[in-house]
């Protein structure tokens, strides 16, 4: 699966859990998830499940780190980084 | 539209770009050291100009700056009552900062039990050394003269302090982002001029590295939010004053009138103490006007520390943000006392979640959830509250420990349903705009209200009430 492809699921998954008055167009890959009001702050746990499932994230060994869940562009990091 | 620009001034381009000016930052120092609370303005006067004029080297400002707080800290407010005590106690606490610094630093050297639990081997050597400090303080207290005692008094109040922001430079070196730092770039989080109680705002250095603004167009925006927080701060505090006049009497400075007018609601420390004794109707005024006043001080303290924050350039949450608004139990609890929530989400949420992961997502989610604002909350309060508790013997420590775990366990409970039913409301569309929808909405606060206000009965007054008395409030109210 390459980034496209990734991008494409994650936004799907983001669709599920964004609030209902938060339309997922008016988002950019680098805007900020919680501080444009699409998925509040205990979502990101929400996000964490979906990444461990869906792309085998391992987030034992560094912990949760928001940030780096913060925007699409940064959870793709995330995900090649996990998998290089 | 107007209205909304006129809240927004801080964002007017004409006068960020005046705040960009060398006139600009001048202005904005002065106000700042104008309407900056009472405990933080000698901070702001000296270390603010520093920063305004030298924004790249704002750590090493801070970390200079940390040293001048520790000396406070350690001991009597008198900043010109120089001891040679205090001064020698300063290496010793700065070399434990150090030591936590550089054993994170090489964290994946560390023995394999210490890395799988950083956090629990941090508060154990930290509470331990705090032990030891009681212990000797308690010696010492029979010789009221020794120059120790109040180095060592000073200690007990300072480790609590900086337990929790260690716990953030911890959590650094377990994400591996405290390599690429300098000590003197943790320094002033562990010992911020924006002060603060045990609870971290601004969290630590991960947060603050990454709500730093660098542009100068940036940076004269996020001062100018700072300086209208502090505005606000006393914007609440004069709420507040107004509020108790008008609630309950007591009177202020020019508002001996409204006392006078006021009918006179008992506080809900009172209202509980008195239990049934009371009209009904005075009852749910105490516990209503308790939460007013409870939500007025928390917000009015929390802009004080995070403007200071944000004139020095971080562009980080507001402590309290219109949590009168939240919709739900689980957004409330989000709003009202940010910092605190995201210290019991980052030290106790996330880690029980990823160490469940062989259970199903809503079972992960229920044990993360009590972990944190029911076993977390509880565990906060006894470190904080540590000779309250452990030191008064017997019966009042059952009694005081009953009410904190009802109401650590009741907020659990309540964050955990209203995650639920979050969870179950995302991904369906708005609710078409109208009344009933308006109606709907306004149900729901009013809900949130009811909840949080009847808790704070098992917050308020833990010095002095009993768990009996809570739930005979608590019945009481319910007309049993």
């Amino acid at each position: 699966m390459n980034r496209a492809d990734q991008r494409a699921v994650l936004l799907r998954f983001l669709e599920s859990i964004r609030k209902p008055d938060r339309p997922l167009n008016d988002l950019s890959d680098d805007d900020h998830l919680i501080q444009s009001g699409l998925i509040d702050s205990l979502a990101v746990l929400e996000i964490v499940a979906f990444l461990e499932q869906e792309f085998g994230v391992d987030f034992a060994e560094g912990g949760i780190d928001p940030s780096r869940l913060a925007t699409i562009n940064r959870i793709l990091d995330l995900v090649a980084q996990q998998r290089a | 539209m107007r209205l909304a620009a006129v809240w927004r001034w801080h964002d007017d381009p004409r006068l960020v770009a005046f705040a960009a000016t060398p006139v600009g930052r001048i202005v904005l120092w002065l106000a700042a050291v104008l309407l900056a609370a009472p405990e933080y303005r000698t901070w702001v006067a000296v270390v603010l100009p520093v920063v305004l004029a030298r924004p790249a080297r704002r750590n090493d400002c801070l970390a200079l700056a940390a040293l001048g707080v520790l000396y406070v800290r350690l001991g009597p407010t008198d900043l010109m009552a120089a001891s040679p005590v205090r001064l020698a106690v300063m290496p010793a606490v700065l070399g434990l900062l150090y030591v936590v610094y550089l054993a994170v630093r090489r964290f994946r050297e560390l023995p394999p039990a210490v890395r799988r639990s950083p956090l629990a081997a941090l508060h154990v050597s930290m509470l331990g050394t705090l032990a030891v400090i009681m212990l000797v303080g308690r010696r010492l207290e029979a010789n009221p003269g020794h120059p120790l005692l109040p180095v060592v008094l000073a200690l007990e109040t300072l480790v609590p302090f900086l337990l929790w922001r260690a716990s953030y430079l911890v959590l650094s070196g377990r994400r591996g982002s405290v390599r690429t730092t300098r000590f003197r770039d943790h320094l002033g989080y562990l010992l911020p001029v924006w002060g603060g109680s045990q609870v971290p705002y601004g969290k630590g250095h991960d947060y603050l590295a990454e709500r730093s603004v660098e542009s100068a167009a940036a940076l004269a925006s996020v001062r100018l939010s700072g300086l209208k927080l502090l505005a606000l701060a006393w914007v609440w505090t004069g709420g507040l004053v107004v509020f108790n006049a008008a609630t309950r009497g007591i009177p202020a400075p020019g508002l001996e009138w409204l006392a006078e007018l006021s009918p006179g609601i008992p506080s809900l420390r009172a209202a509980v103490s008195a239990g049934s004794s009371i009209p009904w109707l005075e009852r749910w005024c105490a516990v209503g006007a308790g939460f007013l006043a409870d939500i007025l001080w928390l917000a009015s303290w929390g802009h004080a520390i995070i403007g200071v924050l944000r004139l020095l350039g971080f562009r980080v949450f507001r402590n309290t943000y219109k949590p009168l608004l939240a919709p739900s139990v689980v957004e409330f609890w989000n709003r009202y006392y940010f910092y605190f929530k995201e210290l019991l989400v980052e030290f106790f949420f996330y880690p029980t979640y990823l160490a469940t992961s062989r259970l199903t997502p809503r079972v992960r989610i229920f044990l993360a959830v009590m972990a944190s604002a029911a076993l977390g909350n509880l565990y906060f309060h006894l470190v904080r509250d540590f000779d309250e508790f452990f030191l008064a013997g017997p019966d009042l420590l059952v009694s005081r420990l009953s009410g904190r775990m009802t109401y650590s366990l009741l907020l659990g409970l309540g964050v955990y349903v209203s995650m639920i039913r979050e969870q179950g409301r995302r991904g369906h569309p708005a609710p078409a705009p109208g009344l009933s929808t308006s109606l709907r909405q306004w149900r729901a606060r009013i809900g949130v209200w009811l909840f949080f206000a009847t808790l704070h009965v098992w917050n308020v007054g833990f010095l002095h009430l009993t768990w009996g008395e809570r739930w005979r409030f608590c019945l009481a109210l319910i007309g049993l």
